[in-house]
C-alpha cells in the first residue's frame, strides 16, 4: 500500500519538561497525523542514551528513557499533584522520585510486567544504579562487579533497594505509557517505526552481561571497535566505539541475542529500521588503538544464517533496511533475498548529472524514500548551501513545479509522486525549517539531538497541504474490506430483531406505562369499557309488571308469544339487540319450549331487550317471566351518566379512575385504568405503609445479594485454594465433586433444601436432634429464614467461585512465587501479596455480575420460603425474606389484598433502573464492550 | 520429614477435603438414599432401612402395591409427561435459539452499520429487565397471537417457546464474540469468487463455529429446563405443566407425604442436566464470567 509520514523522535515533541514525553502532546501528534491523513510515524531508538544523549549510543537495548515519561500523566494514576507541579524546579527526576514514593509495588500489574521483563529488567537496575555509585567504564568497577560476582550483586540489590526500585518504577510506568500510546496509534491506524542500532555500546548493559558474545580482551577491555572505511565524506573514516560481536559465539546459542532485541523492539514498534545494513554482511573493524579508521580491515558476518534464524522467530519480518553508502551486491542481494524494502535520500540525489538511484524519477516501488534522514540537513538548509549547479539540477528535476521561497514544498510534492511505495519526512521539512533546526550533525557532538518543534507552526494549513498531497498521490488510501458494508443488514437481523421486540421491548415498554397508571384490582378496565358497562346496568322500577311468556324453537329461531298478544321472531345469535314485539295471532308452528329448555339457555335470553309497544323493554327474569327493567344510568355527553331514579349525574374523575357523583360524595365501582402520573413512584418514598415496607425490602435485599456475593467467594476461595495444592492426587475429581450443586437445575436444588430444612421432619433438624439441639424454626422465625436463604444459596453458589478461582490461580505465572520465596517471603506472604490481588483484579466483574444476579434471585427466595413469614402489620403481600422482585411478584400476581399491578411496575422500573447502572460499572471494569479483532 | 510423616500428612489432607466433601454432598446422597427408602418417609440416615423402588414405579406411573395399605396404587400425576414437556420445550427453543442468534451475531460481527456498537449496548442493557415484571405483557400479546394462530396462545407451549426466544441478546453476544476471533480474509476471498453474504455465513462461518454454537445450544437448554418463573405463570392445565412447575406444584401441597416420590423424580430431572453441565461446565464458566452467572 502506498504510505507516507513523517519522522519526529519523542524527543522533539514540544514539552514542558527536559525532553518531549509520552504525555498529551504526543496523542496530539498522532491526532495530527491522523487528521492530515498521514500514517508512519518513525522516531528514533527510545532506550537510555549515554551523557552525549544520542539515541543511538544507549545503556542498553531494553528499557525506555525516562525523560519520557510524562508526569502529568502519573497525576491520572493519583503518583503526582499539583502542589508537586508547583514545586517543580526543572528537574524531570525528582517528580518521577516523588510518584515512586507513592506507587505500590504489589499492584498486579507491576507484578506481571515484573515477570514478564524479569530477563532484562533486573540487570538493567543493577547497570544503572552501578554506573551511578562507580562513574567510570564498567571494566573498571570493582572486580566482584565488573565479573557480575553473584553474591556480591545480591548484596549489593538489597542496600540499594529504593534506587533499583526506582529503576523499576520508571521503567513499569515508561512500558505503561508507551502501551497507551501505541493502542491510540493503532486506534489512528498509525503505524509506528522504530530503529535499531546494529551494535550496542561497550558500556552498556549488554556488553557488561554477556562479554562473551563480543570482541573483546583478555581483560574484556575493547580491543576492536567498529566504523566505517574512509570516503568522499570523511577522509579518515569513522570510528564509533563499539565492540563488534564474536558472531560465532551468537550463532551457537542461534541468536537468541538478537531474536530477545528484536522481539523486545517489537512489542513497542510496528516496523523496525536495522541500522547500517551494510554490517550484517560485514563489518569494518579498527583496533580502539590506532588513531584513525584507516587502518581497519573487513570482518565478514554471518547475516543469511542470522537472518534465516530471524524468519523463523519473527515471520512477518517487519524490517526496514538502512542502506545508505556504498553497498555491495552481496548487501543488495540478501536484501532482496529477505524481501526488506531499501532506504533512499531525495538530497542525495543531485551530487551529479548522472540519473542515481535517489532520483525521484529512478527509484524503486520496494523503497522507503526520504527527503532527509536525522543525520542530513534540512531541505531548506540544503538548498541554501547547495552550490548552483545542484541548484539547477534541482530545478531541472522540479521542472515548473517549484518555488524557490517553497522548495521544502517542491521536494515534498516529488516525494509523495515517486514511485516509492513508503515516503516519510523529517517534520522541519514539512514547516521549512532552515539549517539551525536539523537534528544531528555527523561527527560533531554539540547540539545534537536538541531539536523540538512549535504547535504553533503546526496549521491547518499543514494539514491541508497533506491531505490533498496523500489524495492526490494516492497515498494512505484505506481499502475497506468487502465484508463490511455499511448498510444495514436486514436479511440477518430481522429474524433476531422480532422476537426481540416483540418479547423484550414491547413488554418494557407496556410496564413502563403501567407504571403510571393505577391499573390493579378495581381499575383493570379502560374509561370506555366501564362506562358501557354502567350503562348495560339495569334496575327494576317500583311497582313494575311482571309479563308472562312461552317461547318456541326451530332449529336457530325462536318466537316469543308475551300474554299471548305479542310475538316476534329472533334467534339468539344476534344478542344485545333489542327485539321489538308486534300484535301477534298466535299461531306458531314452532315446538314449544319446557320451562327447563328455557333455563338452560337462560343466560343468552338474559342479553336480549325486547322491546313493548309503549316503549318499556322487557327482560328475561325467571323461566317463564319477563319483567320491566329500566336502565341505571342514561348517558350523557362527554362519557357521563345520569341516574334518573335519584336525579344524579356521574362525572368521570380521570386524576383517580372513578366515576364519581358531581358532589364527589358517592363514587361507583369499578373504577378504570388512568395515568395516575408519578404517584406510584412518590408513594414508594413517602407512603409510610408502602415506603417503610419497601425500605425494609430493600436493605434486605442488598443484605442478601452482598450477604450471597461475601459467602461464596469465601468458600470458593477457600476450596479453590485447598484444591490446588501442587501435588495433589485426584484434583480434578474432587473439583468435580465439589461443583455438583451447581450442576443441578436451580429449582430442584433449592425445593429439596426447602425439605432438609422443613421445622417437623426436616432433616437437618433430626440430625440437630441427636446434638440435642431442639427443633430450629429454620423456614418461620424471620431471623433463621434469612439465614436459611443465604446457606442454601451458599451451597448453590460457591462451586462457581470455585470455578472461576481455580481458572485465574492457574493463570497466574509460576515465576512470580519463584521470585517470591527466592526473596524470602513466607507462604502466607505469597498468598497476600500475590495471589490474592491477582484473584482481586481478576474477579471484580464477576462479583458485581454476581451481586446484580443475586439482586434479581426470584427463584432463590421464592421457592425456598416463598418471601415468608410475613411482616407483621405489612398492608401488601410483604414477608421478612422478599426481595424486591419476589415482592413485585407477589403485588402483581398475588391476590389477597388485591393485584396492584401499577405499583409493581413502578417497583420493576426501579429495579430495572439499578440494574441497569450496575451492569454499566460492570462492563466498564471488565472491558467486555471491548471488541476482539481489528479491522 | 520422613517419608511415613510425609505420607501420614497427605492422607490427612485428603481426608480433610473428604469431610468436607460429605457436607457438600450431604443433600444429594440423602436425596438419592430417600428415593430408594420403599418407606417413603424422611430418614436423617444416609442408608435407607429397607430399599425399594416403590418411589420410582410412582413416578414413573408402573402400578405396585403399597405394603402399608395392600392397595394397588397407581400415580395420577404425570412427571413423565411433565419431563417430556420440559425436554421437548428446551430442545425447541435452543435450535430455535440458534437459527435467530447466529444470524444476528453475525451482522453485528461482520457489517459495519451505523449505530452497531451501541445497539450492541443497548441489547445488553436490555435484557436485564427482569421478565416477571413484564408478565402482563406477555399475557396481553400471547392473547392476541393466539387469536391468530392457537398454537402460539396463552397456556400453549408454542407461546412459552415465543417468550424464551424474546432472549436472544446474551446468546448473540457470546456467538458474536467467537465470530470476530473468526479471520475475515477466507470470507473475503469466497465473497470475491462470487458467493453471497448468505452462501458466506452458512457455508464458512457456521461450519468454523461449531464449538460456541454446542455450547450456547446446551446453556439454552439448561437455562430453558432450569427455568421456574415464565411457565409458572403462563401455563395453567396440568398436562401442559413443565418439570419444573409440575413438581413444585407436586411437593407443595404436600411436603411430608410425597417426600420419596418427590427425591425420585428430582434425581430423574436433575440428572441429564447435571451430566450435560459437567460435561462443558469449562466452556460455560468462560462464557459466563463476561456477563453473569447461572439463570
Amino acid at each position: 500500500m502506498r504510505a507516507s509520514g513523517i519522522l519526529l523522535h519523542i524527543s522533539s515533541l514540544p514539552s514542558k519538561y527536559a525532553s518531549g514525553n509520552l504525555g498529551l502532546d504526543a496523542y496530539k501528534f498522532v491526532d495530527f497525523l491522523y487528521k492530515s491523513r498521514q500514517t508512519l510515524w518513525q522516531i528514533l531508538p527510545f532506550n537510555i542514551p549515554h551523557a552525549s544523549g544520542s539515541p543511538y549510543s544507549a545503556r542498553s537495548s531494553f528499557g525506555g528513557n525516562p525523560d519520557f515519561i510524562s508526569p502529568e500523566l502519573l497525576v491520572k494514576d493519583g503518583l503526582l499533584t499539583k502542589e508537586d507541579f508547583r514545586k517543580y524546579d526543572g528537574d524531570h527526576t525528582k517528580l518521577l522520585l516523588k510518584a515512586k514514593e507513592r506507587f505500590s509495588f504489589e499492584h498486579p500489574e507491576f507484578l506481571a510486567f515484573f515477570s514478564f521483563n524479569e530477563n532484562w529488567l533486573k540487570d538493567l537496575a543493577l547497570f544503572q544504579v552501578l554506573s551511578k555509585h562507580f562513574p567510570t567504564v564498567w571494566s573498571e568497577w570493582p572486580e566482584d562487579y565488573k565479573n557480575r560476582n553473584q553474591d556480591h550483586l545480591d548484596i549489593f540489590l538489597k542496600e540499594h533497594k529504593d534506587e533499583i526500585y526506582f529503576e523499576y518504577f520508571c521503567q513499569f510506568q515508561f512500558e505503561k505509557q508507551w502501551a497507551l500510546l501505541k493502542k491510540y496509534a493503532q486506534k489512528k491506524s498509525v503505524t509506528i517505526i522504530g530503529d535499531v542500532p546494529i551494535f550496542v555500546a561497550y558500556h552498556s548493559m549488554e556488553v557488561w552481561r554477556w562479554p562473551h558474545y563480543f570482541k573483546l580482551g583478555p581483560n574484556k577491555e575493547m580491543i576492536i571497535e567498529t566504523g566505517a572505511p574512509p570516503d568522499d565524506f570523511s577522509h579518515h573514516g569513522q570510528k564509533w566505539g563499539n565492540p563488534n560481536y564474536d558472531w560465532e559465539q551468537l550463532k551457537k546459542n542461534s541468536f537468541k541475542f538478537w531474536v530477545d532485541r528484536l522481539n523486545y523492539l517489537l512489542t513497542k514498534v510496528d516496523l523496525v529500521r536495522l541500522d547500517h545494513f551494510l554490517g550484517f554482511i560485514n563489518v569494518w573493524e579498527i583496533p580502539v588503538s590506532d588513531p584513525d579508521a584507516s587502518t581497519g580491515t573487513w570482518a565478514k558476518t554471518p547475516g543469511k544464517e542470522l537472518f534465516d534464524v530471524l524468519k523463523r522467530a519473527i515471520p512477518h519480518m517487519p524490517f526496514i533496511a538502512e542502506d545508505l553508502g556504498h553497498i555491495t551486491e552481496e548487501v543488495r542481494d540478501l536484501r532482496k533475498d529477505l524481501n526488506i524494502p531499501s532506504m533512499k535520500v531525495m538530497q542525495f540525489a543531485f551530487g551529479s548529472d548522472h540519473l542515481n538511484e535517489h532520483h525521484p524519477e529512478a527509484v524503486e516501488k520496494e523503497t522507503i524514500y526520504y527527503t532527509g534522514t536525522h543525520d542530513n540537513n534540512t531541505i531548506v538548509g540544503f538548498f541554501q548551501t547547495s552550490p548552483s549547479e545542484v541548484k539547477e539540477r534541482i530545478f531541472k528535476c522540479f521542472k515548473k513545479n517549484h518555488s524557490e521561497k517553497n522548495i521544502h514544498q517542491s521536494f515534498l510534492y516529488s516525494l509523495f509522486y515517486s514511485k516509492a511505495d513508503q515516503v516519510i519526512f523529517p517534520i522541519q521539512d514539512l514547516l521549512g525549517q532552515g539549517e539551525s533546526q536539523r537534528m544531528n550533525i555527523p561527527g560533531t557532538v554539540e547540539n545534537n539531538w536538541k531539536y523540538s518543534f512549535n504547535w504553533k507552526d503546526l496549521t491547518s494549513h499543514e494539514i491541508k497541504f497533506l491531505k490533498y498531497l496523500s489524495y492526490n498521490s494516492s497515498r494512505n488510501i484505506k481499502k475497506r474490506s468487502p465484508l463490511f458494508s455499511k448498510k444495514f443488514p436486514w436479511k440477518f437481523m430481522l429474524p433476531g430483531l422480532v422476537t426481540f421486540f416483540l418479547f423484550m421491548i414491547l413488554p418494557i415498554i407496556s410496564t413502563f406505562l403501567i407504571g403510571f397508571t393505577n391499573l390493579g384490582t378495581g381499575h383493570l378496565l379502560s374509561q370506555n369499557e366501564v362506562y358501557n358497562l354502567f350503562l348495560q346496568e339495569k334496575y327494576v322500577p317500583e311497582n313494575s309488571e311482571t309479563h308472562s311468556f312461552e317461547l318456541f324453537q326451530d332449529g336457530n329461531s325462536y318466537e316469543i308469544l308475551l300474554e299471548n298478544k305479542y310475538g316476534a321472531r329472533f334467534d339468539l345469535s344476534d344478542s344485545k339487540k333489542i327485539v321489538p314485539l308486534s300484535p301477534s295471532e298466535g299461531n306458531s308452528n314452532f315446538k314449544k319450549l319446557s320451562l327447563g329448555e328455557v333455563f338452560k339457555i337462560r343466560d343468552q335470553l338474559k342479553k336480549i331487550s325486547f322491546q313493548n309497544e309503549d316503549g318499556t323493554s322487557l327482560r328475561y327474569f325467571r323461566t317463564n317471566l319477563l319483567l320491566n327493567l329500566k336502565q341505571k344510568f342514561l348517558p350523557r355527553t362527554g362519557q357521563k351518566l345520569y341516574d334518573e331514579k335519584n336525579d344524579e349525574f356521574y362525572i368521570p374523575n380521570t386524576l383517580e379512575g372513578f366515576y364519581e357523583s358531581s358532589d364527589q360524595k358517592k363514587r361507583l365501582y369499578p373504577g378504570f385504568t388512568v395515568f395516575i402520573g408519578s404517584k406510584n413512584f412518590t408513594s414508594l418514598l413517602t407512603d409510610p405503609k408502602i415506603g417503610g415496607i419497601f425500605l425494609k425490602i430493600l436493605s434486605w435485599t442488598f443484605i442478601w445479594a452482598i450477604g450471597s456475593v461475601f459467602l461464596t467467594f469465601s468458600a470458593g476461595l477457600f476450596f479453590a485454594l485447598l484444591l490446588n495444592r501442587k501435588k495433589l492426587k485426584f484434583k480434578a475429581f474432587y473439583r468435580v465433586l465439589f461443583i455438583i450443586p451447581y450442576s443441578i437445575p436451580f429449582f430442584i436444588s433449592v425445593l429439596v433444601m426447602r425439605g432438609l430444612l422443613n421445622e417437623d421432619f426436616g432433616a437437618i433438624n433430626e440430625i440437630l436432634s441427636h446434638f440435642g439441639i431442639s427443633n430450629i424454626p429454620w423456614l418461620s422465625d424471620p431471623f433463621w429464614a434469612k439465614a436459611s436463604c443465604l446457606m442454601v444459596n451458599l451451597w448453590l453458589g460457591f462451586p462457581y467461585m470455585l470455578l472461576v478461582i481455580t481458572g485465574i490461580l492457574q493463570s497466574i505465572p509460576s515465576t512470580l512465587y519463584e521470585a517470591a520465596i527466592l526473596d524470602g517471603a513466607s507462604r502466607w506472604a505469597t498468598l497476600r501479596y500475590i495471589t490474592f490481588p491477582l484473584i482481586m483484579s481478576a474477579i471484580v466483574p464477576l462479583l458485581i455480575g454476581t451481586f446484580a444476579f443475586n439482586l434479581n434471585n426470584f427463584v432463590g427466595i421464592y421457592l425456598l420460603t416463598a418471601g415468608g413469614p410475613p411482616i407483621i402489620g405489612a398492608t401488601t403481600p410483604a414477608g421478612e425474606t422478599d426481595i424486591l422482585l419476589s415482592y413485585t411478584y407477589r403485588l402483581a400476581f398475588e391476590g389477597g389484598q388485591g393485584q396492584n399491578f401499577g405499583l409493581a411496575s413502578a417497583i420493576a422500573i426501579f429495579i430495572f433502573i439499578m440494574i441497569c447502572f450496575i451492569t454499566l460499572i460492570n462492563f466498564k471494569f471488565s472491558g467486555m464492550m471491548k471488541e476482539q479483532g481489528k479491522r | 520429614m520422613t517419608q511415613i510423616q510425609k505420607k501420614t500428612k497427605e492422607l490427612a489432607y485428603h481426608l480433610f477435603i473428604i469431610c468436607l466433601l460429605m457436607v457438600v454432598l450431604f443433600p444429594v446422597l440423602y436425596i438419592i438414599s430417600i428415593s430408594l427408602s420403599s418407606s417413603g418417609q424422611a430418614e436423617a440416615i444416609l442408608i435407607p432401612k429397607k430399599i425399594g423402588f416403590e418411589n420410582w414405579k410412582y413416578i414413573l406411573q408402573i402400578p405396585y402395591i403399597d405394603k402399608l395399605t395392600n392397595t394397588k396404587v397407581i400415580s395420577y400425576f404425570p412427571i413423565l409427561k411433565w419431563l417430556g414437556n420440559s425436554l421437548k420445550i428446551s430442545f425447541i427453543t435452543s435450535i430455535l435459539m440458534l437459527l435467530l442468534s447466529t444470524t444476528s451475531a453475525y451482522a453485528l460481527s461482520r457489517f459495519d452499520f451505523k449505530g452497531r456498537k451501541s445497539s450492541l449496548l443497548t441489547l445488553m442493557i436490555i435484557q436485564m429487565f427482569p421478565n416477571i415484571m413484564a408478565m402482563v405483557a406477555f399475557y396481553f400479546i400471547l392473547d392476541f397471537l393466539g387469536k391468530f394462530f392457537p398454537f402460539l396462545g396463552t397456556d400453549t407451549h408454542g407461546g412459552l417457546i415465543l417468550v424464551y426466544l424474546g432472549g436472544t441478546p446474551f446468546n448473540i453476544w457470546l456467538i458474536k464474540g467467537y465470530f470476530d476471533t473468526i479471520p475475515r480474509s477466507i470470507e473475503e476471498s469466497a465473497l470475491m469468487d462470487g458467493c453471497n453474504r448468505f452462501q458466506v455465513f452458512y457455508k464458512i462461518v457456521l461450519p468454523l463455529s461449531t464449538p460456541i454454537l454446542a455450547v450456547v445450544g446446551l446453556l439454552t437448554f439448561i437455562n430453558t429446563f432450569s427455568d421456574f418463573v415464565l411457565p409458572s405463570i403462563l401455563l395453567k392445565s396440568q398436562d401442559t405443566l413443565t418439570f419444573a412447575v409440575g413438581i413444585q406444584i407436586f411437593i407443595s401441597e404436600s411436603f411430608s407425604s410425597r417426600w420419596g416420590q418427590f427425591a425420585a423424580s428430582c434425581i430423574l430431572g436433575a440428572f441429564p442436566i447435571s451430566a450435560i453441565f459437567l460435561l462443558i461446565h469449562k466452556y460455560i464458566i468462560s462464557g459466563l464470567s463476561m456477563g453473569g452467572t447461572k439463570g
